[in-house]
């Protein structure tokens, strides 16, 4: 089911900051573990991404190197400190969200 | 749509060339990434690429908001207090030096004093907007290059003014070789950049290319300017083995260059005392006791205007031909504190600790390498005079130091002006050049666009 795009976007940072929580990884590897790990429900476009991680970057939240794979060079984004703090500030302001989200829905009769 | 044709839609929206070459390249290989899964998915090559220019969404939007994030940014705020710094620096210089016409405050006639000012102003924002990388690649023939022009510039136009040796003067125009010796910090700071990753060799090179800046030295004067250079020298390749530039054993090196910078004082003292001429020894000693030596008459007189003045102060008295101190141009600060009080001298100096301290700062969050270790040299040797100067002004060591924006003279306002801008240009492009478009030759950009 196609959903609607303003419901993520708000949040895609908080999922790039996650992925790259894990390990450091290159663009396309971002875009591809999105939409595999959502089951296809994230399908964020490379249009979106880079001018993301660019910001991230310039706020000093990711920090960039080259690597050379397979006969490739890509570059790599690594989360810094002040990087994983703020996704664990993003991760707490979305788990008060998205449990008063529940709440309200299931009181309003039961749907969720 | 094909891949280039994209790139070049998307890279047309980025305002600053500068950031054009790293963007596109990154693009470029997510298309051929998403391309490759398509191939293997069973697409025939052109289908494959127009369905990968697809993915990747409208070029223009993308474009756009990385044209955002990759922006040159003016330090405006900076910009201003170097302004109203200059501006003030000026007026007090004119101001002491329509009191006292003998002294040397403001050397040459005031309009063209206004005017150099002027040009230097224009400078600094010139090299802001000069894209600071370049020296990085270039940072060994610069400063061969600079060496060589100067040490040519001192046999043939070399001179003595105002008792100290090293000047070079053609026509009405003379620079001094000491203050242009600053100029070595950015290019040291450069050449280290180029060292990187070069292993033990690095400790012989880091000190050779020390050696070019105290060459255009003139002999047997300029000490402090020697202590200042070689301490910033070694603190820039402290950093830059902090930073794990070279791959040296880390630990070992940093307290070999920490024991340095302690013992250094202490040495340049002994060999002072061994080998120095007279006139040196009798100010070390008076350095120690003051009251005691007759050569300490400048310390003694300038403790003594310290300590009569107030913190609002009482106007122009201390400011007579009669008792004048020597070098009195070298004592602006504490002019100022007696002319004016304590606290306007406080307020200035403050202004100009923030001013330099906020650049060290800066820089020293620099992304790129380069940027950050030509940004923290530039602050440091500034910040380094300064402490020199205010030294000197509280009758602790004897000056002699130049003090940006309050000690007159062409040759230190535009070499001030000239490391100011190199500062300015690092905050300018830190979103736009990359740590690798940094060290790649421009030739080889050109090639790879060609092909």
């Amino acid at each position: 089911m196609p959903i609607d795009r303003s419901l993520v976007s708000g949040s895609t940072t908080m999922l790039l900051l996650k992925l790259l929580s894990e390990k450091d990884m290159y663009g396309y590897e971002m875009i591809e573990t999105l939409r595999n790990r959502s089951q296809n429900v994230f399908e964020l476009k490379a249009g979106t991404l880079y001018p993301l991680l660019h910001g991230l970057e310039e706020k000093l939240l990711l920090t960039v190197y080259e690597k050379e794979v397979a006969g490739k060079v890509r570059k790599y984004y690594r989360i810094t400190k002040e990087g994983r703090k703020y996704l664990d500030q993003k991760q707490e302001e979305w788990k008060i969200f998205s449990e008063a989200i529940v709440n309200v829905m299931s009181l309003a009769g039961g749907v969720v | 749509m094909k891949a280039e044709e994209y790139i070049k839609i998307l890279t047309e929206q980025i305002r600053c060339r500068r950031a054009r070459d790293s963007v596109a390249d990154e693009v470029r290989g997510h298309i051929e990434d998403q391309k490759e899964e398509f191939i293997r998915q069973g697409m025939a090559q052109e289908e494959a690429e127009a369905a990968a220019v697809k993915e990747m969404g409208d070029p223009v939007e993308a474009g756009s908001a990385l044209d955002q994030v990759h922006r040159p940014q003016m330090a405006w705020g900076m910009i201003g207090l170097i302004g109203v710094l200059s501006l003030v620096g000026f007026l007090i210089l004119y101001l002491f030096q329509r009191q006292v016409p003998e002294a040397v405050f403001l050397p040459g006639a005031i309009g063209r004093q206004l005017l150099w000012m002027g040009v230097g102003f224009g400078v600094m924002i010139g090299v802001c907007f000069f894209d600071y990388s370049r020296i990085g690649m270039y940072a060994k023939q610069i400063t061969i290059g600079l060496c060589v022009l100067l040490l040519l510039g001192k046999l043939f136009w070399g001179r003595t003014v105002n008792g100290s040796l090293g000047w070079i003067c053609i026509g009405r125009i003379s620079i001094s070789l000491q203050m242009t010796a600053l100029l070595f910090v950015p290019l040291y700071a450069a050449v280290l950049y180029a060292f990187r990753g070069e292993g033990r060799k690095v400790l012989f090179k880091g000190i050779v290319w020390m050696l070019p800046a105290f060459l255009i030295l003139p002999q047997g004067i300029g000490l402090v300017t020697r202590m200042i250079l070689l301490l910033t020298f070694l603190l820039i390749f402290g950093a830059a083995v902090y930073k794990n530039w070279f791959q040296i054993p880390r630990k070992k090196t940093l307290s070999a260059i920490g024991g340095l910078l302690v013992l250094l004082p202490a040495l340049a003292a002994f060999l002072l005392w061994q080998f120095g001429a007279e006139y040196q020894k009798m100010r070390l000693l008076a350095i120690l006791h003051p009251e005691k030596y007759e050569g300490a008459y400048t310390i003694r007189m300038l403790r003594g205007m310290l300590r009569q003045s107030t913190l609002i102060g009482r106007g122009t008295d201390w400011l007579t031909s009669e008792q004048l101190l020597p070098a009195s141009g070298d004592y602006v600060l504490a002019y100022i504190a007696a002319c004016y009080g304590i606290l306007a001298a406080v307020v200035l100096a403050g202004l100009l600790a923030f001013l330099l301290l906020h650049f060290l700062k800066v820089s020293l969050g620099q992304k790129n390498q380069l940027g950050m270790l030509m940004g923290a040299g530039c602050a440091a040797v500034l910040f380094l005079q300064f402490l020199f100067y205010l030294g000197g002004n509280l009758g602790l060591i004897p000056s002699g130091v130049y003090c940006p924006f309050f000690t007159g003279g062409r040759s230190g306002m535009l070499v001030t002006y000239i490391l100011l801008g190199i500062m300015l240009s690092i905050y300018r492009y830190q979103n736009i050049i990359s740590e690798t478009a940094a060290v790649r030759a421009p030739w080889r950009i050109r090639i790879l666009i060609e092909r």
